[in-house]
């Protein structure tokens, strides 16, 4: 059930450090994979997954709850491509999307902008574009992050361990990254396997409710499922038609309850 | 041979962790009780030397801001001068808002682990306020960082190492960080030395100067020294005189520069009457 997510900026050796990372510790890898399997299972196109996942919100799209539908899809193939655990997932906001899951490893690469310029230049740009577009990738991360999460990328508390890959080899980092892994507190338990299953079972139902219902909320606590909507969004036949094929489809539900005229708890999906 | 230098808003894990590491390694201890040395060396009152650590200057608080700004040059240059010594674990000393990129020197920040509030004084306070109490120590304490180095403590670029205790117990810190500082990358150097002295040097100098002066800059390379300054024209040959003087009196000084730049502002408010 062990995972580990490993964040980073472009050019920052995170690609590097994961992949030995998921070799030394037998784990799968897990990162562009992702946007292939939610496009396959949602009918999206891959593009346009990436788009939602790495650029900021433009004037448009903060009206049309696009974001939020395609984040939604992403979230939820995400938990279920996790489920069997012993992954490093090194593409986008795997911290976020993971949430405040126990047994997960949240790591973050950083480098200094000059050896990042320097690496983005062998791939035989210019300084000055390699900077900018480096720069402008920072900018669209945080600027996504804010927008989403309400969240600042460079904020430590996000992750469980920031390590500066300048001061370290990638070997340094690797090694680190074991050794934190195989703490006590990111081994498998019954309360975290529990976990997974709530919360993938409340971000397949957001999934599904998400593009006609944008604003849905929903929790899901030892297997009791929650969903959050406004009186008219309840009563309408197409939320009762999802709602009821959902249930029906997963026997993993203990009860389920739809809610209306409450306000959206902060923890749900 | 690495110096770690560790730093954190939860005081209590951060000497538990610090003092642990420093037993394990059989490495000097470097932290708040070094004040007292350095009050004792710089002639200070260690009550305000011990203050001007912790707030922001101001005429209100009797901290003004001449002496803010020297009583912090204090800290910088004992502490830079004992870091030489290697060996050695430093925490609760704001080491690493002064010392920079230097190879055989590990920062680590400690994040998390509940909060910085004492268990005594949480008792009577509600969830809300804990939490407002804490967001108002980080402001405060972002504040100062930024007003006497102009760096955000809490920004992860500022360390080579974040680590957050909320999921880790405090032997395991102490056990991967022994480990850390036996990696070859920390060995110190010619070049890693050298960088350190320069600081330790700068640090000297400035010291010696804001007794005095303000508005002074030093920085030092293979023990060239660089002073920057601002001042009128008309005290230009004066300042730069007695920076030259002042400055003299430190030893390990290979070659002095001081480089003026005029003060606009003054000369224009001058200007006018």
């Amino acid at each position: 059930m062990a995972l580990i997510t490993i964040s980073r900026g472009s050019f920052s050796m995170g690609k590097a450090v994961a992949e030995k990372v998921a070799a030394k510790l037998k784990y799968s890898i897990l990162s562009r994979d992702l946007l292939f399997k939610a496009g396959d299972r949602f009918h999206v196109p891959q593009k346009t997954l990436e788009k939602a996942i790495h650029d900021a919100p433009g004037i448009f799209e903060r009206y049309s709850h696009t974001k939020k539908i395609f984040i939604a899809y992403i979230r939820a193939t995400l938990i279920d491509m996790v489920a069997g655990g012993n992954i490093v997932y090194y593409g986008l906001a795997g911290h976020l999307l993971l949430g405040r899951l126990p047994c997960v490893l949240k790591v973050r690469i950083i480098a200094n902008l000059e050896d990042r310029v320097a690496g983005r230049m062998a791939g035989g740009l210019s300084e000055q574009k390699a900077r900018t577009m480096i720069l402008a990738d920072a900018d669209q991360r945080r600027k996504w992050t804010k927008k989403i999460y309400n969240a600042d990328p460079n904020d430590a508390t996000l992750y469980d361990i920031v390590i500066c890959i300048d001061k370290f080899s990638v070997d340094d980092a690797v090694d680190f990254i074991c050794q934190s892994a195989s703490r006590k507190a990111f081994e498998p338990t019954n309360d975290c396997i529990k976990q997974y299953r709530d919360l993938s079972l409340a971000c397949n139902a957001k999934a599904l409710l998400v593009e006609s219902f944008p604003d849905v909320g929903v929790i899901c606590e030892y297997g009791n499922l929650l969903v959050y909507a406004t009186e008219k969004e309840a009563h309408t036949s197409k939320f009762k038609k999802i709602i009821e094929t959902f249930q029906k489809e997963n026997c993993d539900i203990y009860n389920l309850e739809v809610h209306t005229g409450l306000s959206i708890p902060a923890n749900a999906v | 041979m690495p110096v770690l230098i560790l730093s954190s808003e939860n005081q209590e894990r951060e000497n538990e962790i610090a003092q642990a590491i420093a037993q394990n390694l059989e490495y000097t201890s470097l932290n708040h009780e070094f004040f007292s040395e350095i009050a004792h060396k710089y002639t200070l009152d260690s009550k305000k030397l011990m203050d001007a650590m912790n707030i922001t200057p101001s005429i209100l608080k009797r901290m003004p801001s001449k002496q803010w700004y020297y009583y912090l040059s204090c800290v910088e240059a004992g502490v830079l001068d004992r870091l030489l010594e290697d060996n050695c674990v430093c925490w609760g000393l704001a080491a690493h808002l002064y010392v920079a990129v230097v190879s055989h020197v590990l920062k680590v920040r400690l994040i998390g682990g509940h909060d910085s509030i004492p268990r005594s004084d949480k008792r009577n306070m509600t969830p809300d306020e804990i939490k407002k109490i804490i967001a108002e120590q980080e402001r405060s304490r972002e504040n100062w960082s930024m007003t006497a180095y102009n760096r955000k403590e809490a920004h992860p670029g500022l360390y080579d190492m974040v680590i957050n205790l909320d999921q880790v117990q405090t032997d395991e810190v102490v056990e991967t960080l022994s480990t850390t500082m036996g990696y070859p990358r920390l060995k110190a150097m010619t070049y890693s030395i050298n960088n350190l002295t320069d600081r330790a040097l700068a640090a000297k100098v400035k010291n010696v100067l804001l007794k005095s002066l303000t508005d002074v800059q030093v920085e030092a390379q293979n023990g060239t020294v660089v002073v920057t300054t601002t001042s009128m024209k008309r005290a230009k040959s004066k300042k730069i005189d007695t920076i030259k003087k002042l400055a003299g009196q430190v030893d390990g000084i290979g070659y002095l520069e001081v480089h003026w730049n005029k003060d606009m502002l003054t000369e224009a408010a001058m200007s006018y009457r």
